[in-house]
This record gives structure tokens, C-alpha cells and sequence, in this order.
């Protein structure tokens, strides 16, 4: 049933704990609303940008794999882009397994 | 002018944009696309190479 899809976040660096919890059972809650289950969730931390975005020179990276029915990458787009908190995001098709672990997780800054 | 990659099949199987450290060796310097007939690779993988690179640059990762 539907495809899997993954998504990259960069969330601003200068959140305080309270605020990174609530970012998360924010997105987590619109994904219940949905009907859909996150099968993977990997949290990268602050790494620094190649290139400024929107004056941070510094970003926190957290992505997400799910599978989704083919409507639900727009809806997303939708939610993720009048969140302030959120930098940058991009939605994707993925091909790998749902609980594959990336690259990045094992990378330092 | 051909150019040695020093790339393992499995290595380009795995072609993403989460794994910069395989898109590096397909940029240069100054962090442009090495062409595909420096690289001889073939025209999906190129394309593929291309697309991931740029995916790496839209998040700010490459």
C-alpha cells in the first residue's frame, strides 16, 4: 500500500528544549491525523550550512521515512511550509527500505 | 580525459543525497558537476548523480 517516501528538515538551531518537543508532537500529531505511521525517524543535530539560510549559519537537521498514500507529500508541503520554526524541507521518494539507516547518522558535524 | 574516480559498484548503487562523501568525488574544487565525459559513466547514472547533487545543495549539505 502507497509508496515510501522520506523528509529532510532544517529546524532552527536556537530552539530551547521546550520548543523542540512541542516542533516534534506537532508533526507527529499531523501525521496521526493523516493515518500515517513514521516508520523511521533519525535526529542528525546542528551541523553547520554550507551557505546562510534566512541569517543562520548553523541548522538542525531531522528527518523522517514513512509510507504514504501518493496525496499525503503535498499535504505535508503544505503544513511544513507556513512553520516558522522550520528553515528548509525537502519531500522525496524514497528507495530504500523504511528502517535503513542514512549516512549521516554516523557523520560529526 | 578520463578521470580515475576510485568508485566500487556497491559505492554507486548507494548514490543519494544524504551521502555527500560519494557526490564529492564527482565534484570538483570550486564544487561544480564534473562532466559526464571527464567522469564516463553512463547517461542514468549521471543523471541520477546530477539530481542527488542538487537535492545536497537545496539542503546545503554539499
Amino acid at each position: 500500500m502507497g509508496n515510501i517516501y522520506e523528509t529532510t528538515m532544517i529546524v532552527k538551531p536556537d530552539l530551547s528544549n521546550d520548543q523542540v518537543k512541542n516542533l516534534s508532537t506537532i508533526i507527529e500529531g499531523f501525521f496521526n491525523d493523516n493515518n500515517v505511521v513514521i516508520g523511521y525517524k533519525e535526529d542528525w543535530g546542528i551541523k553547520n550550512l554550507k551557505f546562510s539560510i534566512n541569517k543562520y549559519l548553523k541548522g538542525s537537521f531531522k528527518f523522517i521515512r514513512f509510507n504514504a498514500d501518493p496525496s499525503f507529500p503535498k499535504k505535508l508541503d503544505n503544513f511544513l511550509k507556513f512553520n516558522t520554526d522550520c528553515l528548509r524541507f525537502l519531500i522525496v521518494k524514497s528507495d530504500n527500505i523504511l528502517d535503513e539507516p542514512t549516512p549521516q547518522i554516523n557523520k560529526e558535524n | 580525459m578520463k578521470k580515475n574516480l576510485n568508485i566500487s559498484n556497491d559505492e554507486l548503487l548507494k548514490i543519494d543525497y544524504k551521502n555527500t562523501q560519494i557526490l564529492k568525488k564527482f565534484t570538483n574544487d570550486n564544487g561544480k558537476i564534473i562532466p559526464q565525459r571527464v567522469t564516463n559513466v553512463s547517461r542514468t547514472l549521471h543523471t541520477k548523480i546530477t539530481n542527488s547533487i542538487k537535492q545536497a545543495r537545496f539542503l546545503s549539505l554539499v
